[in-house]
């Protein structure tokens, strides 16, 4: 449990996302999380795979057969899945920041115009 | 196109991720950074190339250093430890790992401040001895020179080997053969000592200078940085005079005026043309003169035989100094033959300036006290091995748990090592602040008349050295203890660690106690017999009394005294002028002072041998004395008369010579009234004078031969005044009787005698300090050792000792079995040093004065000495151990 307090960095929580809703392939997983910050977050090819890589090495994601009819460019692209430890480590993360909303809401800080 | 091309410019920027990585992702990256420039182009209509590389650089320098080295990266807050998850699973963050070590080690370090400061500061002794003697090694065998490719420079000697003469100058026209005959020097450039008198100025002066052969400065490669350099129009025998400042000359006495370039001064009275300013801080080879000026005249037509120029010469590319040396060798062969009246016997040998400047001594004095404070080293290593294995054996419970715990043997060896290299590492820092303070003290005492080619600011050279030794020695003192601790396992935990180390770990005690005994004989030894000496040196009879002398020189230029005659004339008037002061005691004049450095050597035969034969020569020390001078200094007359005013260029050639002359030469002692051929003239012996120490104190006396100096061709000569009062009080009485005399005629070099006596032994009193200090520290080290194993190894021995109590041991036999433990080892140790102690000193004979290399006084002191220390280091515990209550003893258990 100790590990879930600490919190995930955005690169991680925004991958973690991504792959919540269906299976994706690096690019479609960069693509997504463009798409989902407003263009806030780009994803270097570098950072992506490594994070992927470290994130498999953490048994958060496996990798997967991809879905039918998938684009998989010959079989080159490889599709991720999250697991239930991803899962788990997903929503305690949401959770975490939930916390520190609502202690944020608590003190008046922040938009009002919906509550928690 | 251009994507095309993007694309094959990220392809090669993907070589920056490891091997395995790129297998795995490199097809899927490129296919992503294909999606990030269509990204690019739908976010900003284009794509920002600039911005597109920037960042693609970036992130490849970021995540793959990271993925390679494991180190920095966006990621380092993931997972459970991230760091720790790849160091078990693929090694990868060894940097993150490595830094936790540190810390780990820094936390435990503090935990036992006592044993942290113990360590830290006999390591910082050490480190800081060794870096001190380093930097003087490095400065004296190591550094370059400072000139162009100082490698390829070399000195031509010459040689005779019949005679036992080494390095000695050379004639400027063999020299001048030598660049011609070989092929071996791009060239060769001679210069001789001389000096000048400054006239035309308020008063006087005497300048040191050197003449040189106009290429001189192209051969070191250091060039005026005002004005111009020497061409060979300055060197032909009518050329107008011309000279060369230096810096420090050109700033004192000229003010540093631009305007002095093309100037005219007098030297010698001859107008001189200034026609250059060498850089600051440009160091001449031998010493520090103030004028160069050129040789005029060919250097083909100078005098043969007239050994009293020094040689420099450049190496052709790819010429090796032996390659040089046999070359010159063949020359000089053909000289013998082509001028055999004045090249007989002669041959010459090519020597890098750089050794051949700090001399043999010089070269043998800084390994030896290199290799003393090697042992110093490892004696402080030995003592912070002692104390980390008495730390480990405190930790054993803690490794044991780790062990079981999964830790690994190769992780536990690297924690315990990282341990080490902290406390060498902060030892290392500051024994490195302690050699800054350390080089001064020993610069300070160095010879004052050392080259000035020889500096010694800490450079890159000497922080790596001692970077490397404080890795050397938390290798040293780090191994054996790391290896043993990590050869615990988890099966220490049955009896909750308190079985002890052992027989092993005190068979281990014991080798350190007999290792560090051997270190700290030699030492011992060493320095021993290095203040033996000294003090040998400080009772020693120069033969004569140096306490009242108070010496100058004097020399009259051409300008005033043309002839022999008239400088004869002055400075028998001078000498007369001074005997009539009335605290002058005596006074007479000498052409070498004794122990000034310099010296002058001849050969004779004696009368009815053949002179043409150079087996029957015989070398002896020429010197030319005035009437008086051997009572002014107080050397005794053993037999015949003096030189007096009447043995002058016209009276029949006559000499005095010394008891080792007599002694050698003239079996029955009679020498009076005997003949020498000397220049091929028969001179009659008329008198004989005591020995007396001439060159240095570390030279043996040689046969001397003292000619009147009313004969001497030559013009300077340094007076002996003795007084009645202190030497000092005498120098203004002195300079106005000169001055009084002619206000024209400068005295140089004034001190008093005492200070060549204190300048000869200077350096052996430096070494003998340096070796005393570390003998000293070795002793100190060496008795917290042995006390340090010694109640060590009793506190492990507490219960066995207990129970031989309650089986009815009696105190007496306690103590006895604790201080026979001692002793073994400590005797063990002893012999072991007393043999590498006879190898040690016997290297070191050169430097030795008056006393034998293996001197009895200083083996027998030493050994006495550590047996009492080792008697002491082990009856202290052996008390202890006595004093233990086998009841409390066995209830440990």
């Amino acid at each position: 449990m100790t590990s879930h307090t600490r919190s995930l960095s955005s690169k991680w929580f925004q991958i973690l996302l991504a792959l919540a809703e269906r299976d994706l392939y690096g690019s479609a997983i960069m693509d997504e999380v463009l798409l989902r910050t407003d263009g806030e977050m780009r994803l270097w090819p570098g950072a992506l795979y490594s994070a992927l890589k470290d994130m498999t090495d953490n048994r958060l994601i496996v990798e997967t057969e991809p879905p039918e009819g998938a684009p998989t460019e010959g079989g080159k692209r490889r599709f991720y899945s999250i697991t239930p430890a991803g899962r788990d480590r997903l929503a305690s993360e949401v959770e975490r920041m939930a916390s520190l909303v609502r202690i944020a809401r608590a003190r008046n800080v922040g938009p009002e115009r919906e509550a928690v | 196109m251009r994507r095309e091309r993007a694309e094959r410019w990220f392809r090669r920027i993907l070589a920056v991720y490891p091997a395995e990585f790129r297998r795995r992702y490199g097809a899927e990256m490129e296919d992503a950074f294909r999606s990030l420039l269509t990204q690019e182009a739908r976010l900003h209509g284009r794509v920002r190339w600039v911005v597109v590389w920037m960042r693609t650089l970036w992130d490849a320098g970021v995540h793959g250093t990271r993925l390679r080295w494991g180190t920095g990266g966006a990621d380092r807050r993931e997972g459970p430890g991230a760091g720790a998850y790849r160091a078990d699973r693929g090694g990868r963050d060894v940097v993150g790992s490595l830094i936790a070590d540190v810390r780990y080690a820094v936390r435990a370090l503090r935990r036992k401040p006592v044993f942290a400061l113990t360590a830290v500061g006999t390591l910082a002794l050490g480190i800081g001895a060794n870096t001190s003697i380093f930097n003087i090694v490095n400065g004296l065998l190591i550094r370059d020179m400072p000139y162009e490719r100082p490698d390829e420079l070399v000195h031509i000697w010459s040689q005779n080997l019949e005679r036992g003469w080494f390095e000695a100058d050379i004639p400027l026209v063999d020299a001048w053969d030598f660049g011609q005959r070989t092929s071996a020097f791009v060239d060769v450039a001679v210069y001789d000592r001389r000096s000048f008198t400054l006239t035309g100025t308020d008063r006087p002066e005497r300048m040191a200078g050197r003449g040189v052969t106009p290429n001189m400065f192209s051969v070191l490669g250091v060039f005026p940085d005002q004005g111009r350099n020497f061409t060979d129009a300055d060197g032909q025998t009518f050329a107008p005079a011309v000279a060369i400042l230096s810096h420090g000359f050109w700033q004192q006495r000229l003010g540093g005026d631009p305007g002095a370039l093309g100037t005219t001064i007098h030297l010698d009275g001859e107008p001189t043309t200034i026609i250059g300013v060498m850089p600051a801080g440009f160091p001449f080879i031998d010493s520090q003169p103030d004028v160069w000026v050129p040789f005029r005249g060919h250097p083909a037509d100078a005098r043969r035989g007239n050994h009293s120029h020094v040689a420099v010469a450049r190496l052709a590319p790819g010429v090796t100094v032996d390659r040089a040396r046999r070359d010159v060798a063949q020359v000089a062969l053909a000289l013998q033959e082509e001028h055999p009246e004045t090249n007989r016997g002669w041959t010459a040998d090519v020597i890098s300036m750089q050794l051949s400047q700090l001399g043999d001594i010089g070269a043998r004095a800084a390994l030896v006290m290199m290799s003393a404070v090697g042992f110093v080293l490892l004696m402080a290593c030995t003592n912070v091995a002692n104390l980390l294995l008495a730390r480990a054996n405190g930790r054993r419970l803690e490794m044991a748990i780790r062990s079981a715990m999964g830790a690994g043997r190769g992780r536990m060896l690297r924690q315990t090592l990282i341990e080490s290299l902290v406390l060498s590492s902060i030892g290392g820092v500051l024994g490195g602040l302690l050699a800054i303070w350390g080089t001064g003290v020993i610069v300070r005492g160095l010879p004052s008349n050392l080259p000035p080619i020889f500096t010694f600011e800490m450079d890159g050279t000497v922080l790596a050295f001692t970077a490397a030794v404080s890795v050397v020695a938390a290798l040293l003192f780090g191994l054996a203890p790391a290896v043993r601790s990590s050869r615990l396992t988890g099966s220490e935990l049955r009896d909750g660690g308190r079985s002890g180390p052992g027989a092993r770990g005190r068979r281990f005690g014991g080798f350190l106690v007999v290792a560090q005994t051997a270190l700290a004989v030699v030492l011992l030894v060493g320095g021993g017999v290095m203040v033996r000496s000294v003090m040998g040196m400080a009772r020693l009879d120069l033969g004569y009394e140096a306490a009242a002398l108070m010496t100058f020189s004097v020399s009259p230029g051409e300008a005033r005294y043309e002839d022999k005659p008239a400088v004869t004339a002055v400075h028998d008037d001078l000498v007369e002028r001074i005997t009539a002061i009335p605290a002058v005691e005596g006074a007479g004049a000498v052409y070498v002072l004794p122990l000034s450095g310099s010296n002058t050597v001849g050969s004779f035969v004696l009368e009815g041998e053949d002179p043409s034969d150079p087996v029957a020569r015989y070398p002896a020390r020429f010197n030319y004395v005035s009437p008086g001078y051997f009572e002014t200094m107080g050397i005794a007359r053993i037999a015949g008369r003096a030189i007096t005013l009447a043995d002058d260029a016209d009276a029949p050639p006559v000499v005095v010579v010394n008891e080792t002359l007599v002694s050698r030469h003239f079996g029955d002692g009679n020498a009076v009234g005997r003949r020498l051929v000397l220049d091929g003239t028969l001179h009659e012996v008329v008198g004989v004078v005591a020995d007396h120490f001439e060159r240095s104190l570390a030279d043996p006396i040689q046969p001397g031969v003292y000619f009147p100096i009313r004969r001497f061709t030559g013009r300077t000569r340094t007076v002996v005044v003795r007084t009645s009062g202190d030497p000092a009080a005498l120098v203004p009485i002195l300079r106005s009787a000169v001055l009084e005399m002619d206000g024209d005629l400068p005295i140089y070099g004034v001190q008093p005698m005492v200070d060549n006596v204190t300048r000869a032994v200077g350096p052996y009193y430096l070494m003998a300090k340096l070796m005393g200090g570390f003998a000293l520290i070795s002793l100190l080290l060496g008795a917290v050792g042995i006390y340090g194993v010694m109640s060590y190894g009793v506190g492990q021995r507490t219960n066995e000792i207990g129970v031989r109590m309650a089986l009815g041991a009696a105190r007496r036999q306690v103590r006895g079995m604790v201080v026979r433990t001692g002793m073994r080892r400590a005797a063990l140790g002893i012999g072991c040093g007393l043999a590498l102690a006879f190898g040690v000193t016997r290297a070191m004979s050169s430097l030795l004065v008056g006393v034998s290399p293996t001197d009895p006084l200083v083996f027998g002191g030493v050994t006495a000495l550590l047996l009492a220390v080792a008697f002491l280091g082990s009856y202290l515990p052996a008390l202890r151990a006595s004093a233990v209550n086998p009841v409390d003893a066995l209830s440990q258990e």
